[in-house]
Parts: C-alpha cells; structure tokens; sequence
C-alpha cells in the first residue's frame, strides 16, 4: 500500500510535468480522453476523404449537378458517418456475443447502444436534411 | 467482399458506390450469405436508378437488419429470464419443502436441472410436465420471464420502434423526393422480409 506521504510527493511532481516529451508519447496521449472518436467530424479524417468526394459528386450528379455541391458533400459526409458508426455498433454487439448472456452484460449492451444511437439519429438527419 | 456482394446483385450500383457495400458489420453468428440475399431480394423489388436511390435502399436495408438482430436479442432475453423462473419454480416443486431432500434439490439440484432445460429438449419435456403438474404452464413461464425482463425487453422494444420509424421516416423522403413508386416497392419488400421474421420468432 502506497503511503499518504508519498502519494503527496507523487502528485506534486506531477504538478511539475511539462507532458509527454517524444513523438509516441505525445501521440498516445492526445488519444487519452477518445472513447469512440465518433465526435471527430469525419471530413477531417484524411482516411475517407476519397470516399467523400466520390460520393459527394455521385449525389450531385443524381440531383442533376456536374460537379460537387456543399450540399452533396454534406449528405455525403453523413453517410459516411452512418457508415463509422454502423461498425461501432456491430463491434458493440459482437462484445455482447462472445460472451455468456448475463443480466450485466445485457445491461451494458443498452447503454451503449443508447450512447450510439444519439450519433446515428443526428448523422441520418443530416444526410436526408442534405438529399 | 463489396465486389462479390455486387457481383451477385440483379441491378448494380455505379463503380463510385461500390464501397458503401464494403466491410458489412455483421456480428457473432450473423451470415454474409443472409445479409446478401436481403439485399438482392430488396434491390430487384426496388430496383435504385440513381446514388440518392441506393443510399435511401441500403438504409432501408440496414435497418431492416438491425431489426431482425433485434428482435434475435430479445429472444436470447427471454430466454435467460425463463431459465430464472424456471429455476425458482423448480424450487418449489418439492412435496415436503422442509425435508433434507427437497434442501437438498434446491442447493445442489435445482440450478443443474435449469440449465439442461435450457439447452437440452428431453429435460425440457421432463421438466415442463413437472412444472405443469403444480399449475405452472409453460405460457405462464414465459410471462413471469417477460415481467421480470421487463426493463431489458422494454430497452429493445424502444431500440425496435426507433429502427421501425427510421425506415418508415427514409420511405417518406423517398415519396416527398417523387420516386412513390420506389418507395412503395422498398416499403412492400422490406415489410415482406420483417414480417416473415416476426411469424418465425413467434413460432
């Protein structure tokens, strides 16, 4: 058991930290308080940036324009994130699954889905609002 | 996996859409092979002209899936509560429920007893006779099970009508865009689809 004198001097050292120092470090760190990065607007993640834009002009060829419009980028970036937050969920029921059903692990698997649903309902009226 | 779902398809979706059928998040025992079929059976009902027609189909498929795993969910829900109350129905089956013997049933036997029930058809038959003998009919198994699941089953119950409003929500802004008639081919094929879901979940 970690003394009370101790823990003091921890924390004030630790009050003295300037943060993480190397790249890694500071790379881990920034990652600290992501749960499931479903708050990050996905235009800013270079990963699907492509995908975006292909689609982007796909809608906007559909609604007769030839080139991109911001509103075809929008629904476009909605679905997407329909798309990032359908595979939270299946991640969320596949952690359900493989484990032996129980009164706590149903209990955990409504308060999650709750938590995404919030995401799903704002993205899904984002994108047909831009359609 | 996109390139052979799209392979298998009646009416295919533009090069630039191919990816929106990349990755599909199936979980635990769910099979590609089904999602596959619901989606071709849907996409040849509904037959999409344009990429605002496949975006509105695949959520419209989506949720149409989301609501069968659902209602997969609130079985699995109902029967783990069964198996409580069968467990504390067993413990009172005993003629003498002061005797060592029936003590002994309910410390050491009764639990046993209630997971066999659950995954094994002959207990079952044994144990539902013994239940039913002392009143307890397997219809009133299942309701002490949904009383006592209430909360958890209420929770799917509102994730379900969540999903059903969704569908029925993306089927209007099909009808306000124009295109009734794709919607009401959306609308028979995936109704088609749930309702032979929910007559085998009654079953």
């Amino acid at each position: 058991m970690t003394s009370g004198r101790k823990i003091a001097a921890n924390r004030e050292n630790a009050k003295k930290s300037r943060g993480p120092k190397s790249a890694r470090g500071k790379r881990w760190s920034a990652r600290n308080s992501l749960r499931h990065g479903l708050a990050i607007p996905i235009g800013s993640l270079p990963e699907v940036r492509n995908k975006i834009e292909q689609l982007a002009l796909s809608i906007a060829n559909a609604n007769g324009f030839s080139s991109i419009t911001e509103l075809a980028r929008q629904a476009a970036e909605a679905e997407l994130d329909l798309i990032r937050i359908r595979k939270h969920q299946a991640a969320v029921f596949s952690r359900y699954q493989n484990q032996p059903i129980t009164k706590a692990s149903i209990d955990e698997l409504n308060k999650s889905l709750v938590r995404l649903e919030r995401y799903q309902r704002r993205a899904l009226s984002r994108r047909n609002g831009a359609l | 996996m996109s390139r052979s779902i799209i392979k298998h398809m009646p009416i295919k979706p533009n090069q630039e859409l191919a990816f929106l059928f990349d990755d599909l998040p199936l979980v635990g025992n769910e099979s590609s092979d089904d999602y596959c079929g619901l989606l071709k059976a849907i996409v040849a009902d509904a037959a999409p002209t344009d990429a605002i027609g496949w975006l509105f189909l695949k959520s419209v498929v989506d949720a149409t899936w989301d609501i069968r795993r659902e209602y997969q969910v609130k079985a699995g829900i109902i029967r783990l509560y069964q198996k409580d109350v069968v467990l504390d129905l067993l413990k009172t089956t005993q003629d003498d429920p002061t005797s060592i013997e029936a003590h002994e049933y309910r410390i050491f036997h009764a639990t046993n007893e209630a997971d066999r029930w659950a995954v094994d058809a002959s207990v079952r038959k044994k144990v539902d006779s013994t239940l039913e003998a002392r009143g307890y009919l397997p219809s009133e198994v299942l309701a002490r099970a949904c009383v006592k699941a209430s909360d958890q089953i209420d929770a799917v119950d509102r994730r379900i009508a969540s999903l059903e409003a969704r569908r029925m929500s993306i089927l209007r802004e099909i009808e306000r865009r124009k295109d009734k008639e794709f919607a009401r081919r959306l609308e028979k094929s995936t109704s088609e689809v749930l309702d032979a879901q929910f007559s085998e979940a009654a079953e």
